[in-house]
C-alpha cells in the first residue's frame, strides 16, 4: 500500500514533522513550552499508529519485544541517569535528543547486523524454507538481499560497527563504568535472544510437525483396529450366516448403528467404565455367537484411554475365545485406578501363537498392538487341546 | 443325596426340584428362616441348597441358627453377583457359592463337593475371596492372611481354572489344591466381624455406620 494514501502512513508523516519541529524548535534555544507541545502532540499522533501496529506485530513474533526493549531502553536509562542520577530535569530537550540519537543509531546497526546473522544461521540450518526471512520482512523484498556468507559477514560487520560507536560513545559522553558494562551487557543479551529466538521457535515448530506425524500413524492403527473389530467381523458373520435373512439384517442394522456413533465420535464402547465397558463386549459376544460366557469384575475404573484400548482388547479376545473353541468363556477382572487386569479364559483346542498367520490381524493388531499402544502388555497362554488364555494389563496391577 | 432347597421364590424351588429330583432326594422346602430351621432339624438333609436373599435376616440367618455340631453343609445360591452378599454366608459357614444361572451338571458337581465336606469355589466366589482378603487392614495373625500360594490359586479359581488344571498348572498335587481352598474358607471364617465389614465399608459396600456396630 502506498505510504502517503495509508491513513497510518500520514498519520506517521505528520508525527514526524512535528516531532522533527520540535527538535528545530529546542535547538534553536527559547521557551520548552512550544518544542513540548510539538513534542506531545508528534508522541500522541505516533502511538495512534505504533502502538496497534507493535502490538500486532509483537503477537506474531514475540521475539519482537526484544527489539522493543532493545530501543525502549536508552530512552529509560537516560530518564534514569539524566533525571534521577544528575538532578537534572527532563524539561532540557536537546539533551535528551542528543543522548537518543547515538544510542538509537547504535541499536539499529546493532540489530540489523544480529537480523542478518541470525538469517545466516537460519538459512544454513535449514530452518527458514518457509516464509520471509526477518531481513526480507524490514526490506519489504521477495529476493534475498545477499548470498549467503555475505550476509553473515555484513551482520558481523554491523555489530561490529555498533560495538565501535557504543564504545566510542561510552567514552566521548564519559558515562560511568557501571553505565558502560551494562550497555555492553544489554547488547551481548539481546544478540544472543536475536539469534537464538527463531532457532528455538524453528526448532519448535520442526518436533510439532514429528508429533503431528506420530498422532496421524497412531489414529491410522485406531481406526484400522475399530474396523476390524466391527466392520470386518460382521461381515464375516453375515457371510456365516447368510442362510439366516433376519439374523444378518440384525447383524447389518447393530453394525450400522454402532459405526454412525463412531463417526460422530461417541466413545467407542459408549460406556463410562471399564466395568461397563467389559459386560457389554461380553453381551455382544454372546449375541453374536450364542456362547456362554461367565464374567467377574472386582473394582472399577474410569473407561479412560487405557481402559478403553483394554476393552477393545478383551473384547477381541472374547470373539476369538467364541469363534475358535466355544463355551464355556471366563472372562476375570480386576480394575483399580492405578491399573487394571482382564483375562479371557476359554478350554477350545488351543493354537500356538508362532503358526497364527501373519495376514490374520486379529490377535496383532487388535490385542497385542492394541496393548502396546497405551503402554499395557498383552501375554497369551494356549496350550493345543487345553485351551487358551489372554491375559491384559495397564498400569499397576497386584 | 439328601437335600433341601430353602428360596423365598416358589417356581424358583420347583424348578430346582425337577432338576435334581433325577439324581437326588429333594426332602423338603422352604421359603424363609423360620420355615427352613424347622424344615432342616426335621428332614436332617446331607446338603442344604440355600438362597442368599431371603426375608427376615436373608440366607445367613439360617446358618447362624444351623451353627454347631451336625449341621448339614450349606450350598449357597444366589442371583446376586456381590461381594457383600456372598461373603458373609461363606464366613457363615457355607462351604460354596453359585449362581442361579448356573447348568444342572455343574450344580450336581458343587452338591457332590460340598456334600464330601469340600470348599466348592465357583469363579465368581474365589474373585469375591481374593478381594476379601485384600482388604487394607492387618490381620491380626500370620495365620488370617493368605499365603502367595493360596493366592495364586484363588486367582486361578477366579479365571475359570478347575482344580486339575491349576494343579498342573502350579505343579502340585489336585489334593494340595483342595488343601489350599479348605484353608482359604477356614481362613475367611476365622477372620473377625469387624475386618470383613470394614473391608465392605472402604468398597462402599455397607454404611459407615454398620461397620461401627459390635
Amino acid at each position: 500500500m502506498n505510504a502517503v494514501t495509508d491513513p497510518a502512513g500520514r498519520i506517521t508523516a505528520v508525527a514526524g514533522a512535528l516531532l522533527v519541529a520540535a527538535l528545530a524548535v529546542s535547538l534553536d534555544g527559547g521557551s520548552s513550552t512550544l518544542p513540548l507541545s510539538l513534542l506531545g502532540a508528534g508522541t500522541v499522533l505516533g502511538l495512534f499508529v505504533l502502538v496497534p501496529r507493535a502490538i500486532a506485530g509483537v503477537r506474531r513474533h514475540p521475539a519482537l519485544l526484544i527489539g522493543v526493549a532493545l530501543a525502549a531502553l536508552p530512552l529509560a536509562m537516560t530518564v534514569f541517569f539524566g533525571y534521577f542520577a544528575d538532578g537534572r530535569t527532563l524539561w532540557m530537550i536537546p539533551e535528551l535528543v542528543v543522548a537518543l540519537v547515538p544510542l538509537a543509531i547504535i541499536a539499529l546497526a546493532a540489530l540489523g547486523g544480529l537480523i542478518l546473522i541470525a538469517d545466516d544461521l537460519r538459512a544454513r540450518f535449514g530452518l527458514a524454507q518457509r516464509g520471509l526471512t526477518p531481513w526480507q520482512r524490514l526490506t519489504g523484498t521477495a529476493q534475498r538481499p545477499l548470498p549467503a556468507p555475505w550476509r553473515a559477514v555484513g551482520g558481523l560487520a554491523l555489530v561490529g560497527l555498533a560495538l565501535i560507536l557504543g564504545l566510542g560513545y561510552i567514552g566521548a559522553s564519559g558515562s560511568s563504568d557501571l553505565l558502560s558494562l551494562v550497555l555492553l551487557l544489554v547488547l551481548g543479551g539481546g544478540a544472543a535472544a536475536i539469534i537464538a529466538v527463531p532457532l528455538l521457535i524453528a526448532g519448535l515448530a520442526r518436533s510439532d510437525r514429528a508429533r503431528l506425524t506420530t498422532a496421524r500413524e497412531d489414529e491410522r492403527r485406531r481406526v484400522a483396529a475399530h474396523l476390524h473389530d466391527s466392520v470386518l467381523q460382521t461381515l464375516a458373520l453375515v457371510q456365516r450366516q447368510a442362510h439366516d435373512p433376519a439374523a444378518v439384517q440384525r447383524l447389518a442394522r447393530r453394525q450400522e448403528h454402532e459405526l454412525r456413533a463412531w463417526m460422530a465420535g461417541e466413545v467407542e464402547l459408549g460406556t463410562e467404565t471399564l466395568g461397563a465397558a467389559l459386560r457389554k463386549a461380553v453381551a455382544e459376544v454372546e449375541d453374536d455367537y450364542e456362547a456362554t460366557v461367565e464374567v467377574t469384575i472386582l473394582g472399577e475404573r474410569v473407561l479412560d484411554r487405557e481402559a478403553e484400548a483394554l476393552a477393545a482388547a478383551a473384547r477381541e479376545a472374547l470373539r476369538n475365545a467364541a469363534r475358535h473353541a466355544g463355551s464355556p468363556i471366563f472372562v476375570f477382572a480386576q480394575a483399580s485406578p492405578d491399573g487394571a487386569e482382564v483375562f479371557v479364559r476359554d478350554e477350545g483346542p488351543g493354537f500356538e501363537l508362532a503358526t497364527v498367520p501373519t495376514e490374520r490381524r486379529g490377535v496383532r493388531d487388535s490385542i497385542i498392538g492394541r496393548m502396546q499402544a497405551v503402554g499395557g502388555r498383552a501375554e497369551i497362554d494356549s496350550v493345543p487341546g487345553e485351551g487358551t488364555e489372554v491375559a491384559l494389563r495397564i498400569g499397576v496391577t497386584g | 443325596m439328601r437335600i433341601v432347597v430353602v428360596d423365598d421364590h416358589h417356581l424358583f424351588r420347583a424348578g430346582v426340584r425337577a432338576e435334581l429330583t433325577p439324581h437326588h432326594e429333594v426332602v423338603g422346602e422352604a421359603g424363609t428362616p423360620a420355615e427352613a430351621v424347622a424344615v432342616i432339624a426335621e428332614a436332617k438333609p446331607d446338603v442344604v441348597l440355600l438362597d442368599v436373599h431371603l426375608p427376615d435376616g436373608g440366607g445367613v440367618a439360617v446358618l447362624e441358627a444351623l451353627a454347631g455340631d451336625g449341621a448339614p453343609k450349606v450350598l449357597a445360591l444366589s442371583v446376586s453377583d456381590a461381594a457383600e452378599d456372598v461373603v458373609p454366608m461363606i464366613r457363615a459357614g457355607a462351604l460354596g457359592y453359585v449362581t442361579k444361572t448356573i447348568d444342572t451338571s455343574e450344580l450336581l458337581v458343587a452338591l457332590a463337593t460340598v456334600a464330601a465336606g469340600d470348599a466348592y469355589f465357583s469363579p465368581r466366589l474365589a474373585a469375591f475371596v481374593l478381594q476379601a482378603f485384600s482388604a487394607p487392614v492387618q490381620p491380626k495373625s500370620e495365620l488370617e492372611a493368605l499365603t502367595p500360594r493360596e493366592r495364586e490359586v484363588l486367582h486361578h479359581l477366579a479365571r475359570g481354572y478347575a482344580y486339575k488344571r491349576i494343579a498342573a498348572r502350579l505343579g502340585i498335587s489336585d489334593r494340595t489344591v483342595e488343601t489350599h481352598v479348605g484353608n482359604v474358607l477356614r481362613k475367611l471364617q476365622l477372620t473377625s466381624r469387624h475386618e470383613v465389614s470394614h473391608w465392605a465399608a472402604t468398597r462402599g459396600l455397607v454404611s459407615d455406620d454398620e461397620e461401627s456396630t459390635p
